[in-house]
């Protein structure tokens, strides 16, 4: 069969499944099955037991328990509340009051867990209820929420990028300290779009009185906080552990600041346990689903054509990453977020490569483009997230989210024109 | 805050099924996995760095329970709707015909489970025969980590079977409350990162 057709024929069966709401790993599963038995009949199925070894039986993807068991012992532990109300003590002063602190509250946050999920839950629990005491504007509450969200996996550690990483081998040291400047420059890009609609439009945020908080305990309510975020990403672009290394460090660390800073018993203990065992074989196996996915598409020969055919168009690196971005677009209104990642990486990748583009740039604008899926209607996580812990319509959030999607295109666009933003500190890495 | 656990999905046989208690084992086993592995990690690297010495072992082990998290955790994973899914063509239909439809998705997961867990049983078996051992200073006979994954399957595959007839019965009886997608339906992003 024509590779054309063969490709044609898997991808919409695939995409039909997905969209029709078979879970992501069988889709992917089915597709791959389907795909093996038309290439190579019954004897296709006889990788499958070593795929299935190989590719779960792997220490860089312990990171992805360790750093969502990390997060779940915060989050439970109720510890948001304390770096809601530090924060909120340390940027009263500028304009937009508690909405900036949710934008730095979640970027705060971002650093300490790999999940945008567990980053909107654990700071918009704490924030909604604050909000809507002090009258703010309910939409730009929600799309600060809901927007602020997504830097959890931007700024690292993140979950997202430890796929790409083993999906590409790429070093995911490298590509979290990739993560680290673009995810400071989206949230200065946030606060300053929020200050800015703060002094225009002074009654969506209603100016806070001015509490009198001693600065050492702002500091004392942060820094449990600071000192992990120390360890985690100072250990590895020290070079002192790998990223998992620092994920069951990091666990270890968070529980000590959960059973001392927060409101953590054994209930909190074994539910954390029971989420994160629930959220990682989840993940797991959808990883478990794509690799037998790659692993198909290749032994057909249809990632190899489809490079050979990306190639033999001729296009310029720009006009090719314009192509990718604009696919990706068109996806995240579509498709969750890691399964947008785990449909188009394997056969993307080896595109990248033959027009030089540099896998832990791609991975950098892979993530914000992911980030821009979950505020994306009528699949975008976040929206639902903070939908599910407020009392407004959901139109609203994603009303709210408006202004910060606008944002995160203007964001990927830069980040276009300035590789170096994504690239300097892996570069740094490289010449230690 | 707290994020509750979701339990069963709508749909499912009730948790203390026979399928549910070993369901309830497997998952409680992965937990106490999960708690073992960021305790050996964390003793590996407080002991490399300050006494300068290492177990040599941790990241062949963790390897091991990774798998064992994945497979033992999976199907607990699956009753209460963690794994991903877009479900918002699904909300679109008659509670009947989403019925219908869930019964058929649930046997396409079921058969590719299937071929799955024949695949792995005889890859184990293999290792097994030809008594393969890892090449580390642990020496580990490989069937032993491996088998968790076919047992794994099994109890996915009995899983995905058991759902899937509850569906279908639903669908055949005719027409009911609706309950939305299940499992994993609105809201069911414990999964999503």
């Amino acid at each position: 069969m024509d590779w054309i057709v063969e490709a044609t024929v898997i991808l919409a069966l695939f995409i039909g499944l997905l969209l029709g709401g078979l879970w992501i790993p069988f889709a992917m599963g089915a597709a791959a099955t389907l795909l093996l038995f038309v290439s190579d009949g019954w004897s296709g199925f006889n990788a499958y037991g070593l795929i299935t070894w190989g590719s779960t039986n792997s220490f860089t993807l312990t990171a992805i328990p360790m750093f969502i068991l990390m997060a779940e012992f915060l989050v439970q532990s109720g510890v948001g509340a304390q770096v809601y109300s530090g924060l909120g003590t340390a940027v009263r002063r500028l304009p937009g009051g508690l909405l900036q602190t949710n934008i730095l509250g979640c970027a705060l946050f971002a650093a300490i867990s790999g999940s945008s999920v567990a980053t909107a839950a654990a700071i918009g629990t704490v924030a909604l209820p604050e909000l809507k005491e002090r009258d703010y504007d309910p939409k730009l509450s929600a799309g600060t929420l809901a927007a602020g969200g997504t830097l959890g996996i931007l700024i690292p550690p993140s979950i997202a990028m430890i796929l790409y990483g083993a999906f590409t081998d790429t070093s995911i040291a490298k590509l979290f300290m990739a993560g680290v400047i673009p995810g400071l420059v989206l949230t200065g890009l946030f606060v300053a779009y929020v200050g800015l609609r703060a002094l225009l439009q002074p009654g969506l945020a209603p100016r806070q009185a001015p509490t009198r908080l001693p600065v050492w305990r702002t500091c004392a309510q942060l820094m449990p906080f600071l000192l992990l975020i120390l360890v985690v990403l100072g250990g590895i672009y020290a070079g002192l552990v790998t990223p998992t290394e620092a994920g069951a460090v990091g666990s270890a660390m968070a529980l000590a600041i959960a059973l001392v800073w927060g409101r953590f018993g054994w209930q909190q203990f074994r539910m954390a346990l029971r989420n994160s065992v629930r959220i990682s074989a989840g993940l797991m196996f959808i990883v478990l689903a794509a690799y037998l996915f790659a692993y198909a598409l290749e032994n057909a020969g249809i990632a190899s054509a489809l490079t050979d055919w990306f190639v033999s168009l001729q296009l310029n690196r720009l006009e090719f990453i314009l192509l990718m971005l604009a696919m990706y677009l068109v996806l995240g209104c579509l498709i969750d977020s890691i399964g947008m990642m785990v449909l188009t990486v394997p056969l993307l990748y080896p595109v990248l490569l033959e027009y030089g583009i540099d896998p832990i740039w791609f991975g950098v604008v892979l993530v914000v483009m992911i980030e821009l899926g979950q505020i994306t209607p009528p699949v975008g996580i976040n929206l639902f997230v903070i939908q599910s812990i407020w009392t407004g319509r959901l139109s609203q959030v994603v009303r709210g989210t408006i202004p910060f999607w606008g944002i995160i295109i203007v964001f990927v666009g830069l980040l276009t024109l300035w590789p170096q933003l994504a690239l300097y500190l892996p570069g740094q890495m490289s010449a230690h | 805050m707290t994020v509750q656990d979701p339990g069963p999905a709508r749909g499912m046989p009730p948790t203390r099924s026979a399928l549910g208690w070993i369901v309830e084992g497997c998952t409680r086993a992965a937990e106490a996995l999960m708690l073992a592995m960021m305790a050996l990690i964390t003793f590996e690297v407080v002991s490399r760095g300050f006494f300068a010495y290492s177990l040599l072992l941790v990241d062949e082990v963790a390897g091991y329970m990774l798998v064992a998290i994945l497979f033992l955790g999976v199907t607990y994973s699956f009753r209460s709707g963690s794994l991903l899914r877009v479900d918002f063509f699904l909300h679109w239909l008659s509670p009947r015909s989403r019925h219908w439809l869930e019964g058929s998705y649930l046997l396409v997961a079921f058969a590719f489970l299937a071929i799955m867990d024949y695949a792995t049983i005889r890859f184990v078996l293999s290792t097994f025969n030809r008594d393969i051992h890892a090449p580390t200073l642990l020496g580990t006979p490989l069937y032993l980590p491996q088998a968790v994954m076919p047992a794994g399957m099994t109890l996915l595959a009995v899983a995905l079977l058991a759902a899937a007839i509850d569906s279908l019965r639903r669908a055949w009886a005719g027409p009911e409350e609706d309950t939305g997608p299940a499992p994993g339906g609105p809201g069911g992003h414990g999964g999503a990162v």
